[in-house]
């Protein structure tokens, strides 16, 4: 379906994709993880056609619509209208002046439908993605959750091969986050459509399992490869991560890594990583309000921001290094342990099964 | 209940004197002049169809230059705001300098274009620019066309490019995206410019007296009719242009107000 060969792209000097290939498979949905700024929307830019990559190529459904050879000399540019891409940008970028109907209609006026055939078209998602009373809204007048509806509803209007989303969760309010991703994965499995999706949330990649990949030193590799390296995280469910910056180590967040990788900080002048990515599984966790001394424990603490029930169980939410982790907890060690709210807790993790990425972007 | 108390601030209380003067001498001046006006007025004699006449020919030229300008621009501004190249920063300062220049300056750098160049003879043999009513009209685009740049390259900028990019994957090619989708989503910035180019225009002396002259009945736009007016000695035509000209700038100030008070959320 999309096929992604060797591309290249440097903005000056800093070479963000380093020959990177990527492969879907037609009704795909996958996750693109990474961090701000490694190159996920250039990604996604490059393959909808509106930036050129340095040299590489790019095929959609069979056909080649972007390769340039590696004197950079493009030989194949399909326009950006002809690829047939649905793209989803970060803020939505619904044109302020057209109504959620004239918003929707836009590309298949572009595209030269006929009046009727616009209007069946329009009718139809304007009914799917249950939109029928805010036909005549102005887009500044809906919920971040509307918006993404009516952008979706908009990309998808023309019948593209490949959706392509650009981090859809970042503007949603936390709250509704869960609703509204469990929302999207029923919207795009009854379009049955190839959907390619950034975030630079792991806890996206809990919702949408069917294919991760993960942009690391300017490569994009396939997060379950990455991990069966490692040891045992076969499914990516319940994953967890931290993302952390050198000064955050230094602050002492988590504790445990010098002895897993010795001369960390030191090391890191001289490696030039940025950030390393912990990943764990979040069953693996032992939550305590006491604190061990341990070797063999890699240690995470923080404040339990809140306590949530659903009808997976518990979760407490605990920020640490300005992050938020979701750690599930049983109802009755949830009772024994007494968390509320503002406490202080250590989370525990053997060493053993946590992987560690260091990441130089 | 409690009044909130006004906070004493002696910078505050300077500024607030310099706005109640600057109103005062204001309504001073204009109640002034148009009470001394009206009196004249009443005892001079009637002349409708100069007054006419120069009405309709400013209206009709303000008209005619502020829109050549204003698409003129459209194309130049989103060049400069979309594009980086070598000697930008050249071309902007280029193409604001009218800008800096006195009008008057500028239209007899026109005047000469047109009456020694070889491009502007050419031209001038064929369009009659030079003390004719088309004069008026190259002698305001001039003036008016930096301002237009200027304020839509800000426009062009701070639109968010996404917008275009979008347009670009949705189905449109570059050129039908700006037409389609970019101007009709400014279009409230581009009224508000126009009506801003239109009373520039409409009060442009300075360049249209040097290119196209001041003679009655021909060039004589609103203030060239208001500057023959007074210097003949005419209190009747000079206070009813005056009258004319205050009516009609009013009524473009609101609008401009009005327009700009609805701004793009981009």
């Amino acid at each position: 379906m999309l096929k992604i060969s060797r591309l290249k792209k440097s903005f000056g000097a800093r070479v963000i994709l380093d020959r990177v290939s990527l492969e879907l498979a037609r009704r795909d949905l996958a996750v693109l993880l990474g961090p701000n700024g490694v190159g996920k929307t250039t990604l996604l830019n490059m393959v909808a056609g509106i930036l050129n990559p340095d040299e590489g190529e790019i095929m959609i459904d069979d056909e080649v619509v972007f390769r340039s050879a590696v004197s950079g000399r493009i030989e194949v540019y399909v326009p950006p209208a002809k690829r047939l891409v649905g793209l989803v940008p970060e803020d939505y970028a619904l044109y302020p002046h057209l109504t959620v109907e004239e918003n929707i209609a836009l590309p298949l006026r572009a595209r030269g439908w006929s009046r009727q055939a616009v209007k069946d078209r329009v009718d139809y998602l304007i009914t799917l993605f249950g939109l029928g009373s805010y036909r005549g809204y102005k887009p500044h007048a809906l919920s971040s959750g509307l918006k993404q509806r009516v952008a979706i509803a908009r990309a998808i209007s023309y019948e593209p091969k490949i959706l392509l989303l650009d981090e859809p969760f970042k503007s949603v309010d936390p709250i509704f986050k869960r609703s509204i991703r469990k929302e999207l994965r029923e919207i795009i499995s009854e379009l049955g459509i190839t959907v390619l999706m950034t975030t630079h949330d792991v806890e996206d990649i809990n919702f949408y399992t069917d294919k991760v990949f993960v942009i690391i030193n300017s490569q994009i590799r396939e997060l379950s490869e990455i991990l069966s390296q490692n040891n045992g995280f076969k499914d990516v469910l319940r994953l967890s991560y931290m993302l952390l910056g050198p000064e955050e180590l230094r602050s002492g967040c988590v504790s445990g890594l010098e002895d897993a990788t010795p001369d960390l900080l030191n090391a890191q002048s001289r490696s030039g990583f940025k950030h390393i990515l912990i990943i764990f599984k979040t069953d693996d966790v032992f939550l305590t309000k006491k604190r061990f001394m341990s070797d063999r424990l890699l240690e995470i603490h923080g404040v339990v921001k809140d306590i949530e029930a659903s009808p997976e169980g518990y979760h407490l939410i605990i920020s640490s290094c300005s992050q938020e982790l979701r750690l599930p907890v049983s109802k009755s060690y949830l009772k024994l342990s007494n968390f509320s709210r503002g406490d202080f807790v250590y989370a525990y993790l053997p060493e053993d099964l946590v992987k560690i990425l260091f990441m130089t972007s | 209940m409690f009044r909130r108390r006004e906070v004493r601030d002696p910078v505050n209380a300077l500024f607030k004197g310099l706005t109640i003067i600057a109103v005062i001498l204001l309504v001073y001046v204009f109640g002034f002049s148009l009470a001394w006006s009206l009196t004249a007025m009443s005892s001079g004699e009637v002349n409708v169809s100069e007054l006419l006449y120069a009405l309709s020919l400013s209206i009709g030229t303000a008209g005619a230059s502020s829109s050549l300008a204003l698409i003129t621009s459209i194309p130049i501004s989103y060049y400069l705001a979309r594009s980086e190249f070598r000697g930008k920063k050249l071309v902007q300062t280029l193409l604001l300098l009218p800008l800096a220049l006195p009008p008057v300056a500028l239209g007899i750098l026109l005047f000469i274009f047109f009456t020694k160049s070889p491009l502007g003879t050419f031209i001038n043999n064929y369009l009659n620019v030079v003390f004719d009513v088309k004069g008026l009209i190259v002698a305001q685009f001039a003036v008016i066309l930096p301002i237009s740049i200027r304020i839509l390259t800000s426009v062009f900028s701070s639109l968010n490019p996404n917008y275009e990019n979008l347009a670009l994957v949705l189905g449109f090619n570059r050129s039908r995206a700006l037409l389609k989708v970019i101007l009709p989503m400014i279009k409230n910035p581009l009224m508000s410019t126009y009506a801003l180019l239109f009373s520039r225009a409409l009060g442009e002396f300075g360049a249209s007296v040097m290119l196209a002259g001041a003679i009655r009945f021909r060039t004589e736009t609103i203030p060239i009719a208001l500057y023959l007016a007074f210097n003949s000695g005419d209190l009747w035509l000079t206070s009813s242009i005056i009258l004319a000209s205050m009516l009609a700038s009013a009524t473009l100030l609101l609008v401009i107000q009005a327009w700009e008070g609805e701004r793009v959320v981009a």
